[in-house]
């Protein structure tokens, strides 16, 4: 698994030895339209490193044509000084689940490189009330259906990490998610509680 | 006066052709710029214009002594803006100032076009009350004019009634004046009253 040096993505971990999520090759969703989702929209905040004192703020902010900006925010606590990162989403309701897909623009003002701006992170959300859960693929769940040929992908392990892919068409890919089997390939990445 | 692709200066005004409040070519207590501890965290800001949203502010320290500020509109209404500026702070006598400089409008990159954001930083005094609330005050640009103009401090300012308002004054008399009562006058421009979230 491909490390970064800030975290886990949209939703960055913000730990120098965390890992890429699984990805996938195309964008969940791309069978619909994508239809930003006005239940997403504002600010939102929890604690992705739980053994951090430091919360991290999601700011999910619409954009003209389907698509949304999320800004994370990780406040300063102790040595960390905080940081943010700039993420590009889509959302797309399959069958009864709802996802959003982001991919990282910037990391605190830099821009990501190529390969992490193309790089597509799917994410099942539920919203209950003022709570915004987020799950990330399982990898092991993930690399089980890859293995039993339920998902087309790829899994490359090395000596300390494994990359996670799944390269399926969308047709498929979309196909898989719709069912309550593809979504409890899911796993809770964090619970948040709306601002206001 | 230049225009903004979106919005304001530090913190500003959140409004589309909205001007660059006053600059400074240098910053307001350059040689003591030190970065204010308090400010760091999350604060709420309520706009001195009731008809904007309010604005959240995250002042985030930085390794090279400098602070940066995210400034994401709040409310769960669409098409929200969000801003990216870098700070210096300094303490001068019992004042308090932030010196911003605007970097991204909306992802888009703001700074470092002459054409688009005059050299210098925007001087913001800032005041925390007894009960923890901030007041951040940007100069008047009427004000910062006519102080040009009558020779109080040094200064330029661009031709027309919206021409920008730039002051040049070296750093030694900048911070002198910006202690003396006419260079705290010039700041009248309450921008936002914030209280600290986290």
């Amino acid at each position: 698994m491909t490390s970064w040096r800030f975290a886990l993505a949209a939703l960055a971990a913000l730990c120098v030895s965390a890992c890429l999520p699984v990805t996938t090759k195309t964008a969940v969703g791309s069978t619909v339209d994508f239809i930003n989702d006005p239940a997403l929209e504002g600010t939102w905040t929890g604690k992705v490193d739980k053994s951090s004192q430091g919360s991290t703020y999601f700011h999910f902010l619409a954009n003209e044509g389907e698509s949304m900006t999320l800004l994370g925010v990780t406040t300063k606590q102790d040595q960390d000084k905080g940081g943010w990162s700039m993420f590009a989403l889509t959302t797309a309701t399959l069958g009864s689940h709802r996802y959003i897909n982001a991919r990282e623009i910037s990391d605190d003002g830099k821009p990501a490189t190529p390969d992490k701006q193309a790089t597509n992170i799917p994410l099942l959300y539920t919203i209950s009330g003022d709570t915004l859960t987020l799950y990330l693929l399982d990898e092991d769940a993930t690399t089980a259906a890859i293995a039993a040929h339920k998902i087309a992908g790829i899994v490359i392990k090395s000596q300390y990490s494994t990359d996670v892919a799944i390269t399926a068409d969308a047709a498929h890919l979309d196909a898989l998610l719709k069912s309550d089997a593809g979504a409890k390939l899911f796993k809770v990445f964090v619970v948040l509680k709306r601002v206001k | 006066m230049t225009k903004f692709r979106a919005v304001l200066a530090l913190a500003a005004a959140l409004v589309l052709s909205a001007c660059y409040p006053p600059m400074s070519k240098y910053p307001v207590g350059g040689t003591a710029a030190k970065p204010d501890p308090v400010l760091v965290g999350l604060w709420k800001g309520t706009p001195a214009d009731t008809n904007e949203r309010g604005v959240y502010f995250h002042f985030l320290p930085r390794q090279d002594g400098t602070i940066t500020l995210m400034m994401v509109q709040a409310g769960n209404q669409p098409d929200g803006d969000w801003y990216f500026a870098t700070l210096t702070t300094a303490k001068l006598g019992a004042n308090h100032f932030m010196n911003a400089r605007l970097i991204l409008s909306n992802g888009i990159q703001e700074g470092g076009d002459p054409a688009v954001q005059p050299a210098g930083t925007v001087p913001v005094l800032y005041r925390i009350d007894a009960k923890g609330e901030m007041s951040a005050f940007t100069m008047d640009e009427d004000k910062v004019k006519a102080a040009i103009a009558s020779g109080k401090i040094k200064g330029t300012v661009e031709k027309g009634t919206l021409g920008d308002a730039v002051i040049t004054a070296d750093p030694a008399a900048l911070d002198k004046f910006v202690q003396s009562q006419a260079g705290l006058s010039l700041f009248s421009k309450l921008l936002f009253t914030l209280h600290k979230m986290e």
